[in-house]
């Protein structure tokens, strides 16, 4: 049982160095997707109700968030714990998704985590840093909405895929 | 496939998640130490990811120009005939550039001391890169960064023992004096995601698209002369007293492996 964290971990570990030091180089307007935060949100969208994987992965692909940027340990880790309630508490009400919309649910679900971490990510900022971040431009913010919601997409099929395949 | 939802108790790990909440906040009273540690271990695989990326996005980048290469080849073919001409004229002015940027370059070698070192990541959430060398290496912060060509890229925002990140021009928290080159005084803020802006410059003042920007020195925020960016469109309304701006900079993360550090700049 012990082995799934451990491999969650080294998932997100690479996952992070790859989205700090490969997608810069694939940046468009100087936006790069948030390769971690998309995946957690897959993560959680397809937990099943006895596990807890998408929780572990909240705070592992968090801390991760944390220690690669230049921001203080936690925050990242704490936005995407509350994410993780909030976007269960929702999904909680919608009962059984039917596989033909699943993919509709989960945008919504993803722009919300997105719309939830940056504000929760630029308050933090403001009140620790005393800076704005950097995606309070309404056009920077449409392009990263875009751009991680393309590559969530994609990321969510292949995890469709994979679970059809594991059932 | 059907996907369902129910109602889960949370009360263990919202006591678990709060204990884990807390490790987290304790960790930052170590996070330079933490961090250093993660960047030692993870800055030889950040590398290869690093050139991995620049390599394909370079090999990427002409497919997915190919529409916008072929409107700017044919821009270039009339621009070409119009440059032809000037030609001429500007092969008297490049002997006094040539002499002139002689003496900057001297003036920079002379002036300042640099530390090299190499780019290994991005952070996605703000504008700011982290190299291969910290305080160990003689990095402090405030330092200014720049690079071969003498283009400024930012500051050292944080320290750490073998890592340092540079906060980039482009961030929010810039502001700092620039000059054109028939000396026309100017503001340049952060804009965020490599973006930079223009700002307080007189409504009378000959600002021109393509005016290319440095440093000046009247505020001491960095050394002067170094290459900032290049006005990209001008923005100048009738009601405000000043014209704006638009700035494409010179710095270009996509493209950079090695960064110099000005050790002995004090502003």
């Amino acid at each position: 049982m012990f082995y799934k964290p451990l491999i969650l971990i080294v998932f997100f570990y690479f996952i992070s160095l790859i989205q700090n030091s490969f997608l810069v180089h694939f940046s468009i307007f100087g936006v790069i997707p948030n390769l971690v935060l998309i995946l957690v949100c897959l993560f959680i969208f397809f937990e099943k109700t006895q596990t807890y994987y998408g929780l572990v992965s909240a705070v592992i692909g968090g801390f991760f968030l944390d220690i690669f940027s230049g921001s203080f340990i936690g925050i990242s880790t704490l936005s995407l714990i509350i994410i993780y309630f909030l976007i269960k508490e929702i999904l909680c009400h919608l009962k059984d998704i039917p596989s033909k919309y699943l993919f509709l649910y989960f945008i919504i679900v993803l722009i919300f985590t997105m719309l939830f971490y940056e504000l929760f990510f630029g308050l933090s900022s403001i009140f620790l840093n005393h800076s704005f971040p950097i995606y309070f431009g309404v056009c920077a913010f449409l392009v990263r909405i875009i751009y991680n919601l393309i590559i969530g997409l994609v990321f969510f099929y292949i995890f469709k895929r994979i679970l059809i395949v594991k059932k | 496939m059907m996907i369902s939802y129910k109602k889960k108790k949370y009360p263990k790990i919202l006591i678990a998640v709060f204990i884990a909440l807390l490790f987290f906040l304790i960790l930052n009273f170590f996070s330079q130490g933490i961090k250093n540690v993660f960047y030692s271990i993870s800055s030889p695989f950040q590398k290869i990811f690093w050139q991995i990326g620049q390599k394909s996005s370079n090999f990427f980048t002409p497919f997915l120009m190919i529409g916008k290469l072929k409107t700017e080849s044919a821009e270039l073919n009339i621009k070409n005939q119009q440059l032809l001409s000037e030609l001429f004229l500007l092969e008297e002015l490049k002997l006094e550039n040539q002499t002139l940027r002689e003496a900057l370059d001297t003036d920079l070698q002379k002036d300042f001391k640099f530390i090299t070192a190499e780019v290994i990541s991005k952070d996605a959430s703000k504008d700011s890169i982290l190299i291969n060398k910290g305080s160990e290496d003689g990095i402090s912060k405030d330092m200014p960064v720049i690079n071969q060509q003498k283009v400024l890229f930012g500051n050292i925002s944080d320290v750490y023992k073998n890592f340092s990140r540079i906060t980039l021009i482009s961030d929010k928290i810039f502001v700092f004096d620039v000059k054109t080159q028939n000396e026309t005084l100017g503001i340049i803020k952060g804009n965020g995601n490599l973006n930079l802006r223009l700002d307080l410059i007189i409504r009378d003042a000959d600002l021109k698209e393509g005016d290319v920007l440095i440093t000046s020195s009247l505020a001491g925020s960095f050394p002067k002369n170094l290459l900032v960016g290049k006005a990209l469109k001008i923005i100048k309304e009738d009601t405000k007293t000043f014209q704006t701006a638009i700035v494409e900079p010179f710095f270009d993360i996509k493209n950079t492996d090695i960064l110099f550090v000005i050790t002995n700049f004090k502003n």
